[in-house]
């Protein structure tokens, strides 16, 4: 079965193996040193510096590997020697030098938390710098921060083109060219992918923990919020099913029986927002399929549709609501209508510079 | 199964394939929510172990039994769900002929066998059952065959379905005997695909006007017996989105370990692309659904001997002394309960403490009989159609099974047939099965179960007689739940998971061990339950209603369990048993 | 006429002391001696006996390694090896004492394909362990090639040569759920029968799908197998998927191996063991030796 040690499977097979080369195994070498300080300095402390953020340790990080490997449709089989079964990474683009960048993008990508939440996708430089800065090269340090930067937020411009702003043109490592972009749209989406009840805890959801706090000057009668970020990754579990070119969302909504009291109207109160935050995430996990599609290139061509389903839950037993699974695909039927004129507004949306009557003006002019 | 009775014992539980269909569509007793599931148009995966009703669902649904159901019992015809049933537990879904050819083929060929099986299941359907077809239909049906099975020759469109079966037969025949010539193995046949035969049949049957309203019910039974090639084939037909003109309901001995991977590495997901309904219901109350499944098909076979207005309850009686004495308990519990709380007079409290009352009574009251009984005691009584249903574990053929052999015994005794069965029948039978169960687990397994080796069979021995004592422990000291039956497991590390999965797997087999899913406590979450089969437990002196509930018991136990006989403890350490009277230990 | 000799090495007595004996009659130029990976260590003694055996009598000795793990493998290689020492027209001795029934099946179709005149033989042993003599059944498969004609829309029939061991039949028609059975129940008091056998009128007499009578099972001669076919429904072959099985002594998958030349449709089917006994059977009772030819 897939797991979060696949990735590293596959890692070492290409990076380590007897036909690598020195400097290879040397790239192997600072991988696992990253892996064996990173936990204990800094990745199980993170949910520490803001207790209600969804987790963004350890559990999260394996999520990711596991995410990626999965993406990749990364195979789990071993030898009877222990290590990778045929070859590693299944035959795709991935040279050695980019699975070493993808490996400590992924380490490193949410290093940034433990200095803040905002901005942490190009604070996580610092981190790694101070972490590793007596073993990584200036080169490799760039690079993989170029590919974990772009995981969430903006460019300095404020545009949310994260990848666009990285160069298209290869960087190197080694010698050895590596694609940026197709790297950080996998890291993006594995890491956007990695949502699930591992990253809250149902005990202290239980126990009202996860409140977001009144901010000075609020009202005294208004309520405390709870973080219904938390409740979101209670209910969500992620498909990464590649063979079938999908992702798959289920959501397990389960309702207690006080919820169904009409006249308390707690059950609404409860479920109309969380459905809400569903729905954005449904559309936001489409658009990032999407994203990473464009970028990816043939690492993630394959994820053509995002599928959703909602289940609902009294006390455990189904409520029958007939709802089917929710399909947004790339699919585009081209219209048998002859209709030019659809077409012609169609365009004129996509970019107003291509307006015929502007047009006509411009060449009269 | 004894020839004289064959003809009188209402209780016979062959395997559905061989019963005549008059008695099928007598004994069968539907039960409206998978009634409700098979008829939709989504893909169905059915899941039920050996003996759980699974085939005489699908065939009691099939075209054939569909028609002779509206002969009889007056039910809509043609269907709005016309079910066309495939049995997998055949000699031509066991063949390894796909081995034999190079890797790229061995698909083509599995397809190939099927395809055919599924067409001669339609063809057979509609060449058996006379459903009105017009002059029209037939040439709509004759020209679609005529494209996707060019080498057909049909002369009259009346007999095109004759003419499919032929053709079938034909062409398996001519394949399996090239193949059986020789050491080379070169074999021609026109391979053929589900979408490239079945589909456009089922497609032009949905244009004839007997069915243009239609949905088309694949019905595959014993899926787990395919080939890995077929199994990814079938998966990856699940995962086809169009349901306008038929589906799938799929019978799986096990889903939990059935592979669900497709033919291009994905995965077919539950809720996405196929419904579950699952056969093994909780059965743990009279108002369970297996309950009064369970009520339904005893009373109807009772009816069906001329037995009619008895009820499951008077021809399985209870012992009038175990209910007494059980009675006793309860009265005493709810004194020890009333004094404990303070409440005076019962007639007094209020519907809440009432209420309180009855779930301690339920949670004790037996338990307090089970515990007290004297040392010397031979074990209880098992009788009583109730704890017939609690034996059963919630699989229909085990409840058939006794209640068939109880029967038989009063026959041979009398001469003629009871109108109940006497408790101490029951409780003889019970008894002496359950030894024969222990019986056989003693002997060995390795001999009667496919891939089990003597030490796995000696393991599953210890884990079994460890489950036992735990129970038992359980019932004698256990503060809140005494009466539990069934467990989870904790502390589920990968190694350990690994080595007991492998028992499990041995215990489903040989019908020892029920493995479900129910809700967790994590809400919105489910998680697997086991439930040893209750057959087990008379020969210890439990109580096998149980209660609700499961045990919690980590990995690491079960695993020193089987392994080292360590005796299971989660909890006896934190509770002093009491001294342990009439229990086998 | 020179003879070549197929045997499947074993850790039995019975096995190097037939092949030895039949060495030692004459008329064998070749033996070939076909042994299972799996049991390489524990039969490697006794094939070292035999090569010494073998050079003893200026016998060329050939030994082929052959997986029982999975049908596909095993016949593989032996449709690799066997050609190589076997041609059309060979006269060929097959020892079938010890060889597993699905290799055992596969030899004989291949024999039969390449047009050998085949004589087999069988040593009974002085007498078989008390304890268990096999263990561990794994699934049971249908022999490549040998599988018969199957039709959907067919129920099934089994045909059985049963022997010791009950379970082992009672695993089958579990599997296959016939709608019909036909068991041959193998007469007589030799080797313990009788109270080896007290299990079976429990489980298969007087059920109703299921038709016990006595058999022969050392009798693989045409006569038996006419004898077996005239027990049998004429009308099973066309109304039935038929499927049999050797559970009994040896001969009997010769027995059926017959019957599948008759009767094409019939498949035949395989329950492999995970286990055996090493102390399966003890010494060798060369004067009861059976023995016959593959023509029907």
């Amino acid at each position: 079965m897939i797991s979060r040690d696949t990735f590293d499977l596959h890692l070492k097979g290409i990076l380590d193996s007897p036909k690598s080369s020195q400097s290879m195994k040397t790239l192997w070498a600072k991988y696992q040193l990253a892996k064996s300080t990173l936990p204990s300095e800094i990745l199980s402390w993170i949910p520490k510096t803001d207790g209600n953020l969804s987790e963004h340790g350890i559990l999260h990080i394996d999520n990711v590997f596991e995410n990626t490997a999965r993406l990749l449709s990364l195979s789990p089989e071993v030898g009877v020697d222990g290590h990778l079964e045929g070859k590693p990474f299944c035959g795709l683009e991935i040279k050695p030098v980019d699975a070493f960048v993808l490996g400590m993008a992924l380490f490193f990508h949410d290093t940034g938390n433990i200095i803040s939440r905002k901005g942490h996708a190009k604070t996580g430089r610092e981190v790694m710098y101070e972490v590793l800065k007596d073993v990584l090269k200036i080169d490799e340090i760039r690079v993989i921060d170029q590919v974990m930067s772009a995981h969430s937020g903006t460019t300095a411009n404020g545009d949310p083109d994260t990848i666009k702003a990285l160069d298209d043109a290869p960087r190197y490592i080694c010698k050895e060219s590596v694609r940026m972009r197709p790297l950080a749209a996998l890291v993006r989406f594995a890491d956007d992918l990695a949502e699930g009840p591992q990253r809250t805890s149902n005990y202290l959801r239980s126990k009202g923990a996860f409140i977001i706090p009144k901010l000075a000057g609020q009202p005294s009668d208004d309520k405390e919020e709870r973080n219904i970020f938390h409740d979101y990754a209670s209910i969500t579990a992620v498909n990464i099913d590649r063979g079938n070119g999908r992702i798959a969302l289920q959501y397990n909504i389960d309702l207690e029986d006080n919820m169904f009291d009409p006249q308390k109207g707690a059950g609404k109160e409860f479920l109309e927002p969380l459905l809400k935050l569903v729905f954005y995430r449904i559309k936001k996990t489409d658009d990032e399929r999407r994203y990473a599609r464009f970028y990816g290139g043939k690492l993630l061509t394959d994820f053509h549709t995002t599928e959703a389903l909602i289940q609902f839950y009294r006390n455990g037993s189904d409520i029958e609501t007939g709802l089917g699974p929710l399909v947004l695909n790339d699919l585009v039927v081209p219209p048998h209508s002859d209709d030019m004129n659809k077409s012609t507004e169609w365009i004129k949306n996509q970019d107003p510079a291509y307006d015929i009557k502007n047009l006509l003006e411009k060449v009269w002019k | 199964m004894n020839n004289k009775t064959i003809q009188s014992n209402p209780f016979e539980y062959d395997a559905a394939l061989n019963l005549p269909a008059e008695m099928l569509i007598d004994w069968y007793i539907e039960d409206h929510n998978f009634a409700r599931i098979l008829r939709t148009t989504r893909n169905v995966l059915i899941n039920g172990h050996r003996g759980s009703g699974k085939s005489m669902m699908l065939i009691y649904n099939s075209l054939r039994f569909q028609k002779l159901r509206h002969e009889s019992k007056q039910h809509e015809f043609p269907p709005s769900h016309v079910g066309i049933y495939v049995p997998c537990n055949t000699p031509l879904t066991h063949r390894q002929d796909h081995e034999l050819m190079p890797i790229g083929q061995q698909v083509a060929l599995s397809e190939f066998y099927f395809v055919m099986a599924i067409i001669e299941a339609i063809a057979e359907a509609f060449e058996l059952t006379s459903v009105g077809f017009l002059a029209e239909d037939y040439a709509i049906l004759a020209d679609e065959i005529k494209i996707v099975m060019p080498n057909i020759v049909i002369n009259e469109p009346s007999s095109i379905f004759t003419q499919v079966r032929r053709s079938v037969k034909s062409q398996l025949v001519n394949l399996q005997q090239s193949l059986q010539q020789g050491i080379v193995t070169e074999v021609e046949y026109n391979a053929v695909s589900f979408y490239s035969l079945v589909a456009p049949i089922l497609s032009a049957l949905k244009r004839t006007s007997v069915f243009k309203n239609a949905h088309f019910s694949i019905l595959i039974d014993d899926a787990h017996d395919l080939n890995s090639h077929q199994k990814r084939l079938l998966n990856s037909w699940l995962s086809y989105r169009d349901h306008s003109v038929f589906s799938f309901k799929v019978a799986v001995a096990g889903l939990r370990t059935y592979n669900l991977r497709t033919l291009s590495g994905g995965t077919v997901l539950e809720g996405h692309d196929y419904q579950i309904l699952d056969l093994e219901q909780p059965f743990q109350s009279e108002e369970s659904n297996f309950a009064q499944f369970a009520k339904a098909v005893i009373e109807q076979r009772l009816a069906g001997v001329g037995l009619h207005d008895i009820s499951a309850d008077d021809f399985f009686p209870q012992s009038p002394e175990f209910e007494a004495d059980i009675a006793a308990a309860n009265v005493a519990v709810t004194q020890e309960y009333l004094k404990e709380k303070g409440w005076g007079n019962p007639n007094d409290l209020t519907a809440e403490q009432k209420k309180s009352v009855r779930d301690y009574v339920y949670k004790y009251g037996r338990a307090k009989y089970f515990r007290e009984r004297k040392a010397k005691a031979n074990l209880p009584t098992y009788s009583g159609f109730e704890t017939l249903v609690h034996l059963s574990t919630g699989v229909v053929r085990n409840l058939l099974n006794p209640c068939y052999q109880m029967f038989d015994t009063i026959v041979s005794k009398n001469g003629t047939a009871p109108d109940c069965i006497p408790p101490r029948t029951q409780s003889d039978i019970v008894k002496v099965k359950s030894d024969e169960v222990w019986g056989q687990i003693r002997r060995g397994l390795e001999n009667i179960v496919e891939g089990c080796t003597k030490e796995d069979s000696d393991h599953l021995c210890n884990l079994l007689t460890a489950l036992g004592d735990y129970f038992v422990n359980r019932l004698i000291s256990h503060k809140s739940e005494p009466r539990i039956l069934s467990f989870i497991i904790s502390e589920a590390e990968t190694e350990n998971m690994k080595f007991l999965d492998n028992l499990f797997r041995i215990a489903q087999q040989a019908q020892l061990l029920y493995i479900r899913s129910g809700s967790s406590k994590t809400r919105g979450r489910r998680e697997d339950y086991f439930t040893p089969n209750r057959i087990l437990w008379p020969v210890l002196g439990l109580d096998v209603n149980g209660q609700h509930g499961r045990a919690s018991i980590s990995s690491r136990e079960l695993v020193d369990a089987a392994r080292l006989k360590k005796p299971i403890k989660s909890y006896t350490e934190m509770y002093k048993p009491s001294e342990q009277l009439g229990l086998m230990l | 006429m020179t003879t070549t000799l197929i045997s499947f090495a074993s850790w039995e007595p019975r096995f190097v002391k037939g092949v030895t004996h039949l060495m030692e009659e004459g008329g064998v130029n070749k033996c070939v001696v076909v042994y299972a990976k799996e049991y390489a260590a524990q039969t490697a003694h006794n094939r070292y006996v035999l090569n010494s055996e073998a050079k003893k009598h200026s016998i060329e000795l050939i030994e082929v390694q052959i997986a029982l793990e999975t049908s596909i493998a095993s016949w593989k290689q032996l449709v690799q090896e066997l050609p190589k020492y076997v041609a059309d027209n060979t006269d060929v001795l097959f020892d079938i004492t010890t060889a597993p029934r699905e290799p055992l099946w596969y030899i004989l179709h291949i024999l039969d394909a390449l047009g050998c005149k085949v004589q087999w033989v069988y040593h009974h042993p002085e007498s078989y362990t008390k304890d268990w003599l096999s263990r561990n059944a794994q699934s049971p498969r249908l022999i490549l090639k040998r599988s018969g004609i199957a039709l959907p829309g067919k129920k099934t029939c089994i045909i059985a040569l049963a022997g010791f061991d009950h379970e082992r039949l009672a695993q089958l028609i579990e599997r296959y759920e016939p709608v019909k059975c036909f068991v041959g129940r193998q007469i007589g008091k030799q080797l313990d029968n009788p109270s080896r056998n007290t299990g079976f009128d429990e489980v298969f007499v007087n059920q109703k799908e299921i038709e016990v009578f006595d058999f022969d099972c050392y009798d693989a001669s045409s006569t038996a197998v006419q004898s077996l076919i005239a027990r049998l429904p004429l009308d099973i072959w066309e109304k039935y998927n038929v499927i049999g099985a050797s559970l009994g002594p040896k001969p009997s998958a010769i027995t059926m191996f017959k019957l599948t030349q008759i009767h094409r449709e019939m498949g035949l089917v395989y329950i492999p063991s995970g286990e055996y006994n090493p102390e399966y059977s003890m010494g060798i009772d060369l004067p009861k030796t059976s023995l016959g030819s593959l023509s029907t």
